[in-house]
């Protein structure tokens, strides 16, 4: 587990702006999901999971930028 | 059409025009709010840098942003549109104010540090495409409307968009010099009060203004169902002042007058929300959550995210529009997956459209101002003079840190 940790925290320190174009990129990907799964799928619960899934991939490439910048102003401080 | 119905058709167009007129209230009580909350050095800035954003703005909805809102029946610079005190003129006029105030939002976080003319491009880019697009989507039956998405009150395309380009501001600008020492936040409290509760009082009334109108245009209600939308209003903005008040009250053994007053201003935007659909304790209940929302989040964002947003205007328009939107599917029985889409849309689409452009802006403009002018003031630096000349400059507010 801390090795992981360490991984984590060291991809940010290294390429922090690598990361923030990751997090965009799931950002979008994550909201693509959501207007295809109005558009493709009929039944409420197949798009209920699409759009919480969606969601959720948003969420993941929310935190990526959120702790991007936490790493870049540490970086600079 | 009978006599009686023409009548009280024309009736309900004069109604919503009055409550349309009353919107330009809200950019004023904006623009105090954000000079109140920023530094005296920069009073004078903030102020013409709210008139320039919400000039900018509607001119850019008048370029290009109708012809998006509207496609494909709209056109560039309105060609072809009747002034006749139709629903379509009337929505014109209530789409441009919302563009202006909702451009002068991410000012609140960009206040003393944030060049006017960067402040202009961030304005034209909401008015001319943000909020278009997105109030296409919203109000003019695009996929959002199709899939059950409510918002007539502006909490999306005005509030959580403006609150999202704040944070992108924010991100991209840094924090103001002497904000974070050693890693932990310094207190750099607004410098007039008296302002910012002032800019609340103005907010109210064109809040009610934006909300009546916006229930009139998109919900079609009636007169009657307009006095549910204002007693909705009122009750989530006083619930929501109370929240903060409590919550600092019991964090610091104090209320915080610009903690209330942000609580305040969040009650007003998720009562945006809700305003046209909900009963009036449910309004006082989602206020009541908004306001202790706001509260901490200001200060969660400043402590453990280092966002330095003086204005507060990610949490209260951010946060608290978020959290009105939501509350549609929990207390006005809404389809809360329209709803979580929408505010998908909002975090997936909008945020990514505001960062990169200003993040492209950055690479060929500076966004922010020279040190030397954050530290002499953004008035002097930007305009040559100070919006209080009579007022002694303390020694640490022009040369601390």
């Amino acid at each position: 587990m801390s090795a992981i940790t360490s991984v984590y925290s060291e991809l940010f320190m290294t390429y922090p702006t690598l990361m923030r174009a990751s997090g965009f990129f799931l950002l979008v990907s994550g909201w693509g999901i959501v207007p295809a799964a109005f558009s493709l799928l009929h039944g409420p619960g197949p798009r209920a999971g699409f759009v919480l899934a969606g969601v959720a991939l948003e969420l993941l490439g929310f935190v990526l930028i959120v702790r991007s910048h936490g790493f870049t102003r540490r970086k600079k401080s | 059409m009978r006599t009686e119905e023409v009548m009280k058709v024309d009736a309900q167009q004069v109604l919503c025009f009055v409550l349309i007129l009353l919107a330009p209230l809200a950019a004023a009580g904006l623009a105090l709010m954000n000079t109140g909350l920023g530094r005296s050095r920069s009073a004078a800035h903030t102020m013409l840098a709210s008139l320039c954003m919400f000039s900018v703005a509607a001119l850019a909805y008048l370029f290009c942003g109708y012809a998006i809102q509207n496609y494909p029946a709209g056109s560039l610079l309105l060609v072809g549109v009747k002034f006749d005190g139709s629903p379509v003129s009337l929505g014109i006029l209530l789409s441009m104010l919302s563009a202006g105030v909702g451009a002068m939002i991410p000012l609140g976080a960009g206040a003393d540090r944030w060049r006017l003319s960067a402040c202009c491009y961030s304005a034209a880019l909401f008015g001319g495409v943000t909020f278009p697009l997105f109030a296409h989507w919203v109000w003019n039956s695009g996929w959002l409307a199709k899939a059950g998405f409510l918002d007539t009150g502006g909490a999306s395309t005005m509030h959580v968009s403006g609150g999202m380009a704040a944070l992108s501001v924010a991100w991209l600008l840094g924090p103001r010099r002497g904000k974070y020492v050693d890693g932990l936040p310094a207190a750099l409290p607004g410098h007039d009060v008296v302002l910012v509760i002032l800019g609340c009082l103005l907010a109210l009334v064109g809040w009610l203004g934006l909300n009546c109108a916006g229930a009139i245009l998109y919900n079609r209600a009636d007169s009657g169902a307009v006095v549910l939308v204002a007693v909705n209003t009122v009750l989530a903005a006083a619930a929501a002042t109370l929240a903060a008040a409590v919550v600092t009250r019991a964090r610091y053994n104090r209320p915080d007058a610009s903690l209330c007053a942000n609580g305040w201003t969040g009650g007003l935007v998720a009562g945006s929300a809700i305003a046209g659909f909900a009963n009036p304790l449910a309004a006082a209940l989602i206020g009541l959550i908004a306001g202790a929302l706001v509260a901490v989040s200001v200060e969660m964002l400043d402590l453990r995210l280092s966002l330095d947003d003086p204005g507060g205007a990610i949490s209260v328009h951010g946060m608290a529009g978020i959290w009105g939107l939501l509350s549609v599917s929990f207390f006005a029985h809404g389809n809360w997956l329209a709803q979580i889409a929408g505010i998908a849309t909002l975090l997936g689409f909008v945020f990514p459209i505001s960062y990169g452009a200003d993040w492209l802006l950055a690479i060929c403009h500076r966004l922010r101002v020279a040190p030397e002018g954050e530290r002499t003031g953004m008035d002097l630096h930007e305009l040559g003079a100070g919006a209080y000349p009579d007022f002694v400059t303390h020694h640490d507010d022009l040369f601390s840190r």
